[in-house]
């Protein structure tokens, strides 16, 4: 954060969101479109934010576009509501959005903003998911020139892309993208979903909830609008699969901290070097503990 | 719908209040086929939210107000060329608007239609059955004072998908929003 930023003052003196009104409708009309040509990333003239890009600027612009006093704001970073990044954007919003309610809930908050994860919980037609995107362009492993980039996304051109990952199979026998893995929105464009895991790219298929990704060094909006296909690029004889979270006797591990088997695990290497697994997303595992000790009581 | 609206009008070029509008339209656009109401006269409440003076606006039928325009900051271009076409929409269309281009189909226009009045179902004289992004199952609208051309026409420029257009009609209190993503069947509510 810059400590010496000073707050814009709009003439009536109303200040809110931090980014002055032009900047806000620029992005309005963007996401806009962005929704009407869903996966297409949107161009559009990113401000300076008071903090480094790579801190979430992109997902940080479409938010204080989006916020209004009557939202309630979740932020979240890699699974975590407290982490420093997430705490310092929450802050950041809080200071410059005042009346806008804050929470760790994912049910109570109109508005989530992550990176690297889609909460465990679903969402639902009232709440509007922004992901920040570090790098939005999949076809940038196979096309250097932006330019061509763009034609090849215009005509949904993505074999070359296909035959990069069909590469990767027959080295690998599986598609070993982790993160980012490409996925076809609507049935055109392919879009890399932020970097979040395997196990959060269903997620974006056929959801109740809009989901807007930002990537402010790129200067680019897209999103997948509700209700609409989202598939992950995969080959007839190769399905796509989510993370496998089983142990060498084919167990499901289950989190050290809620015992859940159904949640996307972050591995840790406890003080003992032991492997453990715990949820990534905490406000999810705080919540199945909650449930669990709650039960013991009654 | 031409009742005597009750509430007073809101201030449609307060920026809270422009916030608000911007977020009825994003829900308009997320879930086309959802007709939303509006705390002041549709068209120009909307236009004062999306409008700045690094747009360009049409209104080859002076609909607006002159005074209204130096309030919007918009550039008054030629229809062919502008990013939001205020119109009648009981009058048939007259000229392609920007579609955009393959590498910028953004650019396709927003065309807002004045309508006499929308409806949820089919009590209205135009039946519009909407399907794609957005709509979980098919959804049926109808409309009052839209010429039917103006869908025929609209199916036209959108069929080339990534290019294409944004239509959202607006009576004397409510909106909808129909991306280009939106298959609209006309007369259907089968
Ligand atoms: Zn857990």
């Amino acid at each position: 954060m810059n400590a010496h930023y000073e707050l814009p003052l709009e003439d009536a003196g109303y200040s809110f969101g931090f980014l002055d009104e032009y900047a806000k409708k620029e992005v309005r009309r963007c996401i806009l479109k962005a929704i009407s040509i869903p996966g297409y990333q949107t161009p559009y003239a990113s401000r300076e934010m008071p903090m480094g890009r790579g801190f979430g600027t992109g997902g940080l612009q479409l938010t204080l576009s989006l916020i209004g006093e009557d939202d309630t704001l979740k932020v979240i970073d890699q699974g975590s509501d407290d982490s420093v990044n997430a705490v310092n954007l929450r802050q950041f919003v809080q200071l410059t959005c005042p009346g806008v309610d804050v929470t760790e809930k994912t049910q109570e908050a109109t508005l989530i903003q992550s990176r690297h994860r889609i909460p465990e919980k679903m969402l639902t037609e009232e709440q509007i998911l922004v992901l920040q995107v570090p790098y939005p362009d999949a076809l940038v492993v196979v096309e250097p020139s932006e330019a061509r980039r763009k034609v090849m996304h215009g005509e949904a051109d993505y074999s070359r892309l296909l035959v990069k990952l069909y590469e990767d199979v027959v080295r690998f026998d599986e598609i070993t993208i982790s993160h980012r893995y490409p996925t076809r929105i609507n049935g055109h464009y392919v879009i890399d979903p932020s970097p979040i895991p395997r196990w959060d790219v269903p997620r974006l298929h056929q959801s109740p909830a809009l989901v807007l990704l930002g990537a402010g060094r790129e200067k680019k909006i897209y999103a997948v609008p509700p209700y609409t296909v989202a598939e992950p690029l995969v080959f007839d004889d190769i399905a796509f699969r989510v993370e496998d979270f089983r142990d060498a006797n084919g167990q499901r591990i289950a989190c050290r901290c809620c015992g859940s088997t159904v949640s996307f695990l972050d591995e840790l290497i406890d003080d003992a070097g032991n492997i453990t697994h715990q949820c990534s997303d905490s406000t999810y595992c705080e919540e199945q503990q909650e449930t669990i000790s709650a039960r013991k009581r009654a | 719908m031409k009742s005597e609206m009750t509430m007073a009008e809101a201030d449609i070029w307060h920026p809270a209040q422009q916030q608000q509008l911007f977020r009825s339209l994003l829900d308009a656009y997320s879930y086309p086929g959802r007709i939303q109401t509006c705390p002041a006269e549709p068209s120009l409440a909307l236009l004062s939210a999306l409008l700045d003076g690094q747009t360009t606006l049409s209104d080859p039928q002076d609909l607006l107000p002159e005074s209204i325009w130096p309030k919007l900051e918009a550039q008054r271009v030629p229809y062919e060329l502008a990013a939001f076409i205020l119109l009648d929409g009981s009058r048939a269309p007259q000229m392609v608007p920007n579609l955009g281009t393959l590498e910028a189909p953004e650019h396709g226009a927003t065309l807002l239609l004045r309508v006499a009045s929308l409806h949820e179902e089919s009590a209205g004289a135009l039946c519009l059955q909407l399907s794609g992004p957005g709509i979980r199952q098919s959804v049926t609208i109808s409309v009052d004072g839209l010429h039917a051309d103006w869908i025929k026409a609209r199916n036209d420029w959108v069929s080339n998908f990534p290019l294409g257009v944004e239509l959202v009609l607006c009576d004397a209190q409510c909106f909808v929003a129909l991306p280009r993503t939106t298959k609209i069947v006309l007369g259907g509510s089968a």
